[in-house]
């Protein structure tokens, strides 16, 4: 039994114009201990996927087919009660901003404690302190006797991520949910921050789900990723997989959009057009229109490509995925 | 909406490039630029170093890329050449006329020359006005007749690959990558000989950032401008530069040729910000990781500025950093510790100004 099985999820967000359908028959697994990777662009459904199995969707938002599984417990069937005992827990979330993931008027160290407080009725003040030290102290905060102390209007955007990823791991969750979590770092500090949590994950145990935009982030700490494009997976592999030997062509453009770092081309691949409207998603493949590689074939824009195996440990929605050449991607 | 490429166009009045034989044109040099800016943190009162002794050139058709993370100064740099924020200190010349204490009209005349491109396009655009109206707003400045305008509108939307139907339209009718076409096509419709980018991709994914970049890269030839590109990201400044500085608490640490600068980094920065990038370890090298944040630049580190999250920091770093000049080539750092092993083995490094 895997961790977190996702199976055949359909959400719709209510709109003025009628409901956006985010998300259209997600399926994926996360092992526990393992790092899986979401890459995709803006609206591409990463984040409402990652949203719904810990159950803060908006208020709009809808589940209309599929479920998700943690531990063999259906989320969907359990009440808000039961779900506050999973959050925080068994499962935690790295938000993107942590200024606005933490409560400005009050002192990290008494957030943090909270988060223990809140699941170990019994612990006493001086063992909820304790641990909390211990783990600022192991996500690299230095001073943590006086820093814990202080508010987070004084503490610097790489320490704040900090602080939200010790809090992450507090209760020593069995999954934690990162999205974007260094999007709003500066890259020597994203450094710090990507290590820390593949050290959370060697050292603890606990499976990372982490999402991003960028592929090349997401590939150097992974093991898995997924590519997601209008609400569906379009392709799944293995992180160095998904570099050499691509079977979808929204990947490989994805890939391709990128500057390199080798050689200097004079211009860069782009992808036509723009994402599918949501509000009328295609019934044929999602990316149709602005693939460059169907090769005239007419099934494209009749028939959706279901997500189907093309490797050991590698899956793709495309009907051209056995037909694609290879493409070696210089980084 | 479709984002088509862009075709070339005619345009009568755009320059045309300086194949034709004659030297490269400065069109911007700044001399040891500073922009001290006084701040009040409760009763303590201090001074930030936003910029602290910046100095470059740049020539017609070249693109200068500043790279650095936030709060090092790249933005002010910028700012403070097109005279947005006053500097404390230092020369700035545009085509070669010193414009550091230009003012009034003089000053307005000036910014028909030097334009720029914020980064975020949703804020960057007044949402009560149209995309005519927008991009119509610098040329009344300039004081453009009323027919000229309306033509060159129509004109500028093509040449950022939208169309003339669009300048009916309010910017939330439009994505990202879109209104970040139509603050390009603002920008450019003075005919700059400076056009500031700063951070004009960051907030666009992937695929349209691609499409950007290829329009940034068509209009430089084009209107052989001198550019200059802010990123913190490096694929993207290696991918439009032709010459890069690396900043770090309001001083160039390094500056030269982008492709010599990355694949050879003298300064430990450099090579920490190169070993950060995800994907681009050159020879997945061990990450490098760097201890701690920049620094606060009200009370910079005395010295070299790096020094307190530098592994290779010794007391000589406590005096100030020179910029080293390798032989034979424009290639500076201001280090004391430089990594020589990642330069061509022929040239030696000569330190002193």
């Amino acid at each position: 039994m895997s961790l977190l099985e996702v199976k055949d999820l359909h959400l719709d967000f209510a709109t003025m114009d009628g409901p956006v359908h985010a998300l259209r028959g997600v399926s994926f697994s996360v092992e526990a201990g393992s790092m899986v990777g979401i890459v995709g662009e803006s609206g591409c459904g990463k984040s409402a996927s990652v949203l719904a199995a810990m159950r803060l969707l908006p208020s709009n938002a809808k589940i209309t087919g599929g479920g998700i599984s943690f531990q063999g417990q259906q989320l969907f069937d359990l009440r808000e009660s039961q779900m506050r005992e999973l959050r925080g827990n068994k499962m935690a979330m790295i938000f993107q901003d942590p200024m606005t993931a933490l409560n400005p008027v009050d002192r990290i160290s008494k957030q943090l404690g909270e988060t223990v407080e809140y699941h170990h009725r019994s612990a006493t003040s001086a063992q909820v302190r304790a641990k909390v030290l211990k783990m600022l102290e192991a996500v690299g905060v230095p001073d943590v006797e006086r820093r814990a102390d202080e508010y987070p209007h004084q503490w610097s955007g790489g320490m704040r991520q900090r602080a939200v990823i010790a809090m992450s791991l507090m209760n020593e969750p069995d999954l934690i949910f990162a999205d974007e979590p260094t999007a709003s770092l500066d890259a020597t500090v994203s450094a710090q921050v990507l290590d820390l949590l593949a050290t959370a994950q060697a050292e603890r145990g606990c499976a990372i789900v982490m999402i991003s935009h960028d592929l090349a982030l997401v590939s150097e700490i992974a093991d898995e990723v997924l590519v997601m494009y209008a609400g569906q997976i379009a392709e799944r592999a293995t992180s160095a997989e998904i570099f050499s030997e691509s079977r979808h062509p929204y990947t490989r453009a994805l890939l391709r959009a990128r500057p390199g770092w080798g050689r200097r081309e004079e211009r860069l691949f782009t992808i036509a057009g723009r994402p599918p409207d949501m509000l009328h998603p295609p019934k044929a493949c999602n990316f149709v229109e602005r693939c460059t590689e169907r090769n005239g074939l007419a099934l494209c824009a009749i028939e959706k490509p279901e997500l189907r195996t093309v490797g050991p440990s590698h899956q793709a929605a495309c009907h051209r995925s056995d037909e694609l050449e290879m493409m070696e991607v210089a980084l | 909406m479709s984002h088509p490429m862009i075709k070339p166009v005619d345009i009568s009045e755009s320059r045309t490039a300086s194949s034709s034989g004659e030297k490269p044109e400065i069109v911007v040099e700044v001399k040891d630029l500073k922009v001290h800016i006084p701040v009040r943190q409760g009763l303590k009162k201090g001074i930030v170093q936003a910029v602290d002794g910046v100095s470059f050139e740049l020539v017609r058709g070249h693109t200068l890329g500043l790279v650095g993370e936030s709060g090092c100064g790249k933005s002010t740099t910028a700012r403070a050449i097109m005279r947005l924020q006053e500097s404390t200190g230092g020369q700035v010349f545009l085509n070669g006329e010193d414009i550091t204490h230009a003012s009034g009209q003089h000053l307005r005349k000036l910014r028909k020359h030097m334009q720029i491109v914020f980064q975020d396009p949703y804020s960057a655009l007044n949402p009560r006005m149209t995309v005519g109206q927008i991009i119509a707003e610098p040329m009344r400045a300039q004081g453009m007749t009323k027919s000229d305008i309306e033509a060159k509108i129509s004109e500028l939307l093509v040449t950022v690959g939208l169309q003339d139907r669009h300048r009916q339209a309010f910017p939330h009718q439009f994505s990202g990558g879109q209104r970040q076409r139509i603050g390009t096509a603002r920008a450019l419709s003075t005919q700059p000989d400076l056009l500031v980018l700063d951070e004009p991709v960051s907030a666009l994914d992937v695929s349209v950032q691609a499409q950007m970049l290829n329009m940034f890269s068509d209009l430089q030839k084009r209107f052989d401008m001198a550019m200059i590109f802010i990123s913190h990201d490096l694929t993207v400044v290696r991918h439009v530069s032709d010459e890069v500085a690396v900043m770090y608490l309001g001083r160039f640490v390094e500056t030269g040729d982008v492709a010599e600068v990355m694949e050879h980094p003298l300064h430990p920065y450099t090579e920490a910000l190169i070993s950060a990038a995800p994907g681009i370890r050159p020879g997945r090298a061990e990450r490098i990781t760097l201890t701690g944040e920049v620094p606060s630049p009200i009370n910079p580190p005395s010295g070299c500025r790096f020094r307190k999250r530098c592994w290779k920091a010794t007391e000589k770093c406590l005096e100030d950093p020179p910029l080293a000049v390798p032989e034979g080539g424009g290639h500076k750092v201001a280090c004391w510790h430089p990594n020589t092993a990642n330069l061509a083995a022929s040239s030696t490094i000569r330190l002193g100004l």
